[in-house]
């Protein structure tokens, strides 16, 4: 579970999540990046900020991985492998500047890369979908990593000798 | 009689700058580039470490009260680094903290690569928007968002 660093809390995720564990409906063990968020979990470890290394780290033992909107967050755990569920971060609560993590989930949803979350009532379902096997998800392929440097690559070389 | 051009005996020096998160996490993809020839990365401190950047903006963004403050010194800082590194070629991934250098980059005629963000698909951004004018390569990751920008390339995505 990660928020990223930026200065924008996520309290309604976490708060939701603790929750979804008071329900039952959560039981495996979960650790949490929470970032700048307030909210303080009870049900599942957390800590404020962890290490490049240890994200990856949590990311590799998980299987399941909620993160917010952030591309960065949510291609780290496509890379790996691992169902994703993307909880996006609402203007109207405080959570970002704009609404552009709507768009991003979108667009990877519509792809079925991930199962995107826009509101807490919706996270419940979307972790059983993937506990019953209904949640269509397909895996990531990025047939050409190294496209765009390559590009940049030749438009420096042109440009430059 | 055609001037010959003029052919360098060094290597060219490339500034690569973003904002913090996944900006950076984009950025940080073409490190290749910067080990093949110079390159120096510039991005926001944040709270999480990042030792590929040589030189830390402050972070700010559209919302932020202190956003002119802000970008008033980091428009002065970028001075003091483009004075300093002296770049050749500019590459960001956005957002506004990579203003000031598009803008030096249009005034002293250096090259301005601009790459999209990956988390965009269906609408521009402000950045996108503002650099689009003088970019000499702009690039998108998704095929979708080539229909917001005028010159936009589209040849795969990053990660």
């Amino acid at each position: 579970m990660t928020v990223g660093s930026r200065k924008y809390p996520f309290n309604r995720l976490f708060e939701k999540l603790d929750s979804l564990y008071d329900e039952g409906i959560l039981t495996d063990k979960m650790f949490a990046q929470i970032g700048t968020s307030t909210y303080k979990p009870r049900n599942f470890e957390y800590k404020d900020f962890i290490s490049p290394e240890e994200f990856e780290r949590r990311i590799n033992e998980a299987d399941i991985v909620v993160t917010h909107g952030a591309s960065g967050s949510i291609m780290k755990a496509l890379n790996a492998g691992k169902k994703v569920i993307a909880v996006t971060r609402l203007k109207k609560y405080g959570e970002h500047i704009n609404d552009h993590q709507i768009q991003n989930n979108e667009a990877f949803a519509a792809n079925n890369y991930v199962i995107a979350v826009y509101e807490m009532e919706e996270l419940g379902e979307a972790f059983l979908k993937i506990y019953n096997g209904t949640d269509n998800l397909v895996p990531w392929e990025n047939k050409d990593p190294l496209a765009i440097l390559n590009l940049i690559d030749q438009f420096i070389q042109e440009n430059w000798q | 009689m055609e001037k010959r051009k003029k052919v360098h005996n060094r290597k060219p020096r490339i500034c690569f700058v973003s904002s913090s998160g996944g900006h950076w996490e984009q950025l940080q993809k073409l490190k290749p580039l910067a080990d093949k020839y110079t390159g120096f990365f510039v991005t926001e401190k944040t709270k999480i470490e990042a030792p590929l950047a040589k030189y830390f903006m402050l972070q700010t963004d559209l919302k932020d009260k202190l956003m002119p403050l802000k970008m008033l010194w980091n428009a002065t800082y970028t001075l003091f680094i483009w004075i300093k590194e002296r770049p050749d070629f500019v590459i960001t991934t956005g957002t506004m903290v990579a203003y000031p250098f598009y803008l030096l980059a249009v005034l002293f005629r250096k090259k301005f690569i601009f790459i999209e963000t990956f988390g965009r698909a269906n609408m521009p951004t402000v950045a996108g928007k503002m650099m689009e004018k003088h970019a000499d390569l702009f690039i998108v990751q998704w095929e979708s968002q080539k229909k917001f920008y005028k010159n936009a390339v589209y040849v795969g995505c990053l990660y």
